[in-house]
């Protein structure tokens, strides 16, 4: 986002995974899924190992109307406007309301 | 996501990035963007060799992406997996959509709705409307020529004047069937006037009472007042349910559009959908309703039509995806005309960099009595103009990478003490994101923003010194609906222009019929709401009451009642 107070914190942050990733093959587990999911930027290559829109909806049915593969708002939306790569960058629910995934109503 | 893990393939990560089967992962499987690996636009190439560039320079889109369903591709017979029957189809589950379908049912049709996304978009809590039944019961008297003129002056006289006269004509009716189909449904949803609120915005435009609004429902939560999409998404859950038992209509969800079919001589006679995966071709005998919305979630598609200042530093508000011109395009690669270049968005003030601010904010009696500055302290526009208005003047600050502020003080927050508290509770989350300073005066407030010595100050002084002589100099702002800063704490809110909708489309004509570039309908075409055109320019007109709604529920009604028993 244009005004986004994090900018700086993306910078730090990445330059911290360009240090981090001259440190030879990283023992750390997250590095390693970092890495997995380096050049898979689209929902079809999301969707290649992690299923379809309705697999995922039905992996996160747990969290009634707060679902975010299956918004009361209607889906399927392009896994990007949330997911980069292996990280969430925005939770668009977020944007609108308090995201309460507990509060089941 | 942890149940998914276990079935992930790591055979796919040794193949690399880059490898994509879609169609073997996704249940409903939608195009891929028509754009990749294409020298030349989808966007573009649908003019055909018809196009001419108007160079811009270039904005990013940075609003959400929708799945698309147009496809640009011939679609052979071979590829059709099952083939239906009905009279009319109709493309979006939205209110456009939904009236239309229900209006083709009541008056004898098969019809079928086709929504491509799990549930139709919501709409707001009011829309436009002239002597309908509870206007006429409440002794409203609309002035219609007013209405026109006014329509007219803000689309700039770039628009025709057929479509917007049917509007104020006949949405009194299109609103009365409306009402039928509440009282049909199950969750008692009713329509009463919207009160006028005198002179605000005073836009120097005539204040028209010309609007309706649900919020006398019973049931609709206490705090609904402001949160008008939740009403609207209750609304569209109404109409969808009395449509899905409707003996009629078949409703198919998750079945996006992709093409509309033509016969020989250029009328349309069916659309090609894709249904679990297949495609499917519904032939029509009466017509294809185009109800598909604009195209906010598509930023291909905003950066091929809009002003890059229009999108480029804005938030996004509408929360459904859907929308993605699908409708435009069909239309368009059957030699409909469209609203020239470029295209109107709805832009709202009283953005966040994220979407509207929140509800405990959106409760500031400041909405209408702040200042608005820039990040040198200094106003830029009379704040009480329309939504629009702000919006653009808050874009062109933008474009010199300046942010806007609304700068309040505490006497201008609320004078409920229960709002007050709410409001100062909600500050804390918003000075977190940075999107809020404070100051126990204008120089602090002015150290806190890092605004240039005394800018903030002055322009503070300034403000105070118009609303004593009731006149403001510089912008002529009506300074009897603005306060003096004169409180114990001073606020500055960062303010964004949000888009909530695109709302230029294909040209119609006054039953709905979308026309050529020669002005001929073409047969057996019809579109509604966002997707239709002819009815606004620059951007929508927020001063005029309800127009996008309105129209939606009118071009809804009208094209159906136009394909099934024609004029």
């Amino acid at each position: 986002m244009l005004f986004s107070s994090k900018s700086k914190y993306s910078l730090l942050l990445a330059s911290f995974l360009i240090m981090s990733s001259n440190v030879a093959l990283a023992a750390s587990s997250a590095t390693e899924i970092d890495s997995m999911h380096q050049g898979f930027d689209t929902a079809q290559q999301c969707m290649e190992c992690h299923g379809s829109y309705q697999e995922n909806a039905e992996n996160t049915a747990h969290l009634g109307k707060w679902n975010p593969h299956d918004s009361i708002h209607g889906g399927y939306v392009d896994c990007t406007n949330c997911h980069q790569q292996n990280k969430v960058e925005k939770n668009y629910c977020s944007y609108c309301h308090d995201y309460k995934p507990a509060l089941k109503n | 996501m942890n149940n998914s893990k276990a079935n992930l393939s790591r055979r796919k990560f040794i193949k690399g990035a880059g490898a994509s089967s879609v169609a073997a992962v996704m249940g409903t499987s939608f195009s891929a963007n028509a754009m990749e690996n294409n020298p030349k636009s989808v966007y573009e190439e649908i003019y055909g060799d018809d196009v001419n560039s108007i160079y811009t320079k270039k904005g990013t889109s940075p609003g959400p992406k929708g799945p698309i369903g147009f496809e640009d591709r011939k679609i052979s017979n071979s590829e059709i997996a099952k083939s239906y029957d009905f009279d009319v189809a109709v493309v979006g589950g939205g209110i456009a959509g939904l009236i239309a379908a229900l209006k083709a049912a009541e008056d004898g049709a098969k019809v079928v709705l086709l929504e491509k996304m799990t549930k139709g978009r919501g709409i707001f809590e009011c829309f436009g409307s002239v002597d309908s039944r509870t206007q006429r019961e409440a002794n409203i008297k609309t002035n219609k020529a007013e209405l026109l003129d006014e329509i007219h002056r803000s689309a700039d006289y770039r628009i025709g004047p057929d479509v917007v006269r049917t509007y104020v004509e006949k949405s009194g009716e299109a609103t009365d069937f409306m009402e039928k189909m509440f009282n049909k449904g199950e969750r008692g949803v009713v329509i009463s006037p919207m009160p006028l609120k005198p002179k605000y915005p005073n836009t120097g435009a005539p204040v028209i009472d010309a609007e309706c609004m649900f919020y006398n429902t019973p049931g609709l939560p206490k705090n609904v007042k402001f949160r008008s999409g939740f009403v609207g998404v209750q609304i569209i859950k109404d109409l969808a349910n009395t449509a899905m038992k409707h003996p009629n209509i078949e409703t198919k969800y998750s079945t996006p559009a992709v093409q509309l079919v033509t016969n020989g001589s250029g009328q349309v006679t069916g659309v090609i959908a894709k249904e679990n995966n297949e495609y499917i071709k519904v032939n029509t005998n009466k017509g294809v309703i185009l109800a598909s919305g604009g195209y906010d979630a598509n930023p291909e598609m905003m950066k091929a039509f809009l002003r890059p200042e229009d999108y480029s530093s804005a938030s996004w508000w509408n929360p459904s995806w859907g929308t993605t011109g699908d409708g435009h395009m069909m239309g368009l690669k059957v030699g409909a005309a469209m609203d020239p270049v470029p295209h109107s968005v709805m832009n709202f003030t009283f953005g966040s960099p994220e979407s509207f601010h929140i509800p405990a904010v959106r409760t500031l009696r400041a909405m209408g009595l702040y200042a608005i500055v820039n990040d040198e302290g200094k106003r830029f526009v009379r704040e009480d103009v329309a939504f629009q208005s702000i919006s653009n003047a808050t874009n062109r600050q933008a474009t010199q990478g300046k942010k806007s502020w609304l700068l309040f003080d505490d006497t201008m927050i609320s004078k409920n003490k229960d709002i007050f508290d709410k409001a100062i509770a909600s500050f804390e989350t918003l000075k977190a994101k940075g999107w809020l300073f404070e100051g126990n005066s204008p120089r602090e407030l002015e150290a806190a923003l890092d605004v240039p010595n005394g800018n903030l100050v002055n322009t503070i002084e300034k403000f105070n010194s118009f609303k004593l002589k009731g006149v403001d100099a510089d912008f002529n702002r009506d300074m009897e609906f603005a306060k003096e800063f004169n409180g114990k704490k001073y606020y500055a809110l960062l303010c964004n222009s949000v888009i909530l909708a695109t709302v230029s489309g294909l040209i119609i004509d006054e039953n709905g019929r979308v026309l050529n570039e020669k002005g001929e309908a073409i047969k057996g075409l019809y579109a509604a709401g966002n997707a239709s055109g002819d009815f606004f320019s620059g951007n929508y007109p927020r001063h005029i009451p309800g127009t996008s709604i309105g129209r939606a529920i009118t071009f809804g009604y009208l094209s159906a009642k136009h394909a099934v028993k024609g004029a």
